[in-house]
Parts: structure tokens; sequence; C-alpha cells
């Protein structure tokens, strides 16, 4: 009883339990659905790949009107902006890739130059999108998240109420018979250790950390002003109803106060600092193992 | 409870008073009080000394650890010799948290700099020192010690010193017994491919 499909894409490792029996649907075509659900959305929004959509805006200014399931990232990106003074931006492609981290992994750095202000390159109105310069888009800080989730609708369309997806280490799990599942959070100085666990039932969880994505002086999380990587804090964890919102929450949490982002939105989180000391909300729900 | 407050009278000497605005200890009413001085010694780097004239990072960092100390229960007062019950999650909730700190962190070259304030107890005069290690702007490291040797005052300093930082430690996942694993993306295959590039070239 219940599968299990592990597999790669969108630049990571997904591994995808499923509990319940399946009626309708051969488990062969529940994985190609799966699988080409990632595509689709892949050739849409990577900026790794030269046919993306993505890449297409990144060529000519203009007027673009967006896929219809753009809109909750679209609409994340714009509040998160807002909230981070313009840290959390979807305007950090060019910054990024120019840092090292672009389409061919090059991983070597050239000039870099501050990231363009929304107000001054962008006009947002779903679904138009208007486009004053050129400019790669990244959807990195949520775009992971928002798969996950997508992948997980679609499970549930063909009937299915108890699975789990891990993707990366971001993970959605649901369940009608009240079983929860223990995570760990992966220690971000030794992958062979964790620094606490949580429960997680009928939740999402997003790690972010600069240990993987890392290359010279830059990990992945980047500063759009002042070019560097965030160093402040090691590792953070978000848990929240949907992976999008928990996925975007652990980007913004390099740059925003966690309480801040609390008044606007309703999540648990931990933040690790350089010297293992932590921040957690008040409710976060997960034992920690202490010095 | 009580309304901080700090004064400035030299750039290395600054006073905490605080008010009670209510009373939640037996009938008797506490009133505005000095709660404590801070001497800010002078600060040794690896590289010479920097006289903290304008920055706040070490006040602040003081200020927190005393009004952790009081949070936890240890307050003097002029009318009475009330000794309110030790109250250690209020101390925990004073945490002192690098970035609270970070603000002024920057303006500071690498290195160790240390601090002492003193405060006045029911016990005698005690004081803390802070130490934090600042490397890039970022402080790496802190550590508290305490002057008290007994009594309360030990006792009161040791709590705030066991739990202010709340570091985690790791536990090897084998012995966890966990379902999954949450921590940053694993990376593809064409990135580590290009990390062990960079690494060979470097070496050659």
């Amino acid at each position: 009883m219940g599968m299990h499909f592990a597999f790669d894409g969108i630049g990571t490792s997904w591994i995808i339990d499923i509990y319940d029996e399946l009626s309708e649907i051969s488990e062969g075509d529940l994985l190609k659905k799966i699988q080409d659900c990632i595509e689709v959305f892949d050739k849409k929004y990577s900026r790794f790949r030269n046919d993306s959509f993505i890449i297409e805006m990144s060529r000519t200014p203009g007027k673009y009107i967006l896929p219809p399931d753009s809109k909750p990232m679209f609409d994340l990106y714009q509040k998160l902006y807002e909230l981070s003074g313009g840290l959390v931006t979807p305007l950090i492609g060019n910054l990024l890739s120019d840092a090292g981290y672009d389409a061919t992994y090059s991983l070597e750095e050239k000039t870099l130059l501050p990231s363009p202000l929304w107000e001054d390159t962008l006009l947002y109105k779903f679904p138009d999108l208007l486009i004053r310069k050129p400019v790669i888009l990244d959807l990195g800080a949520c775009g992971k998240g928002y798969l996950i989730d997508i992948v997980g609708e679609l499970l549930e369309k063909e009937g299915i109420v108890n699975y789990c997806i891990d993707a990366g280490g971001d993970i959605r799990q649901r369940t009608t018979t009240g079983t929860p599942i223990r995570v760990g959070l992966e220690h971000p100085d030794d992958t062979t250790q964790a620094i606490g666990v949580i429960n997680l039932q009928n939740k999402s969880v997003c790690g972010s950390a600069g240990n993987r994505r890392a290359w010279g002086k830059f990990h992945h999380i980047m500063n759009p002003k002042t070019m560097e990587s965030e160093m402040r804090i090691k590792a953070v964890w978000v848990i929240a109803d949907t992976t999008l919102l928990a996925d975007g929450l652990s980007t913004a949490l390099f740059f925003v106060d966690g309480k801040k982002l609390q008044q606007e939105f309703d999540f648990e989180y931990l933040l690790v600092f350089p010297d293992m000391s932590i921040e957690k909300s008040e409710n976060f729900p997960g034992e920690l193992f202490f010095s | 409870m009580y309304n901080f407050s700090a004064l400035l009278i030299r750039p290395d000497v600054w006073i905490l008073s605080a008010t009670s605005k209510q009373n939640n200890v037996s009938s008797n009413t506490c009133e505005s009080f000095i709660i404590a001085t801070l001497f800010i010694k002078e600060v040794n780097t690896m590289q010479g000394t920097h006289e903290p004239k304008n920055n706040l990072i070490l006040p602040i960092g003081i200020t927190l650890v005393v009004l952790g100390l009081i949070a936890g229960g240890y307050v003097y007062t002029r009318n009475t010799s009330i000794t309110p019950t030790p109250t250690p999650d209020a101390a925990k909730s004073t945490q002192m948290n690098p970035t609270n700190m970070m603000m002024h962190a920057s303006s500071y070259k690498d290195g160790n700099y240390s601090a002492t304030g003193s405060y006045n107890s029911p016990g005698g005069t005690n004081t803390v020192t802070v130490s934090l290690t600042l490397k890039g702007g970022i402080v790496t490291d802190s550590t508290v010690t305490g002057s008290a040797t007994r009594g309360d005052s030990s006792e009161y300093q040791a709590m705030f010193i066991d739990n202010y930082k709340s570091q985690v430690t790791g536990r090897s996942i084998d012995s966890l017994s966990l379902t999954k694993v949450s921590g940053s993306s694993l990376t593809p295959q064409g990135f580590n491919d290009a990390v062990e590039k960079i690494k060979a070239e470097a070496k050659a």
C-alpha cells in the first residue's frame, strides 16, 4: 500500500510519498502527470533555460500577459518587496547571474550592479506585466514552494489525501488520519546532524540556508542593494499553511524582522545565527537541541 | 511592570533607572530608583584600542544583560525588602540577540570587545562583563561572566548566563527516527560539478 516516487526536477531532488490507494489512475500515469506538471512550470518560470517565458521577457521590454497561475507568486513578491524595502525582489536575476549563479552554473563573478527598483522597472496589474527595461526575473524566493503546492493540488484532484511531497528539503504534508511526520531540522554545518525536530501535520515547512548553493564569497541569498550574500543569519525555517508562503518567508526572514512579518502573515519560524544562537516565533512547534 | 530609561553621564558612564507602573508584589509600592550604573571599559581589539564614543552596541548589550537580570527578579527597592520570586522565563525573553546589536557592529574592526557594568542588589554591588567577537561586522560569539559568587546574585547571574544565548547543537540524524529532513535545497549535479571544477582549478 502506498507508493514512493523519486526523481529530479527544477534543479533539485523530489521525493513524493503517497499513502492512499490509487483508484482511477495507474502509478506510471500519475508519475508522468506530476513530471509533466513540473516541466510546464519550469518552462514558464525558470531563468536557467533559454526557451522559458521568463527568458523571453528578459530580452525585450514591453507588455506581457502573465500565465494564470502566476498571480499568487507575483502578488506575494509585491507584498514582500514592500515589506522588505525592496530587499526581497524578483528583479535579482541579473545580480545572481553576474555573481556566478547563472544558467550554466559558471560560478564566475563578473561586474556586479545593484538590482533595479520595482517602481522603475515593472508595472504589475495582473494579468498584465509591463517591463520597462531588459531584466532577468528570478522567482527563486517562492517558485519552488509554489510548484510544490501545485503538485499537491494535482494529487488531491486525483483523490489523494494522504501524501508527503519533499522537494530538496521543502516539504508539504497532508493527512486525514491525523498522523504527523517527524521532520529533522538539518544542521547548516553538518548535514548528518539535526538541530531539532518538528512534527508536521497538514502544513508546509521550508528551510533556507547559505550552505549548499555557495561559491567563492557568495551564496544564493543575495542583498540586491549591497550586492553581497547575507551572512547575518545562518539558517531559517518557516512553517505555514502553504509551501508558497513558507518558501517566500524563508527568504524574507533574511531581510525582515520575523515579528514584523507575523503582523502580515500567519506562520511560525526559527532563525539560527552564526554563533548557533536562535530566535523563534512564540509557537514554533519544535523540539530544539540545546548545548 | 517597569519603565526603563538610560541616562548618559559621560560617553563611558550610563545610569539606568526604572519607574514602576503598577504594583504586583504585596501591597508595597516601588517608586523610581536607580538600578544600575554602567561603566563602559575601554575596549581592546586585536589591532589596538577603540573608544566607544558614539557607538551604542556595548551600552545596549550591557543594558540588555542588566535588564535580563532585573527581569529575573533581582530588583533593589528603597522602601521595602521585597524579594520577588525569580522568573527564569522573563530572563530568557530578554535574549541578547546578535541582530539587536547588528546596527552598529559594522563600524568596528574585527576583534574581541568587552565591557563591564555594575549594578546594586540587596546583596551588594555586582558586575557583569560582556565579551563579543566581531568578524566582518557580525557578532560571531558572545560570552557573559558575572562577579557574584554566592547567594541570590550568583543564582540569578548563572540563570541568565545559561539561558541568554540558547545555542543549538546537532544530534546525529540516524539517532532521531525521522521521517524527513528539512534544510537548504539539495543542489543539482550541474551545480556540484561546477563547484568541484572550481576547486580543482584553484589547486592547479
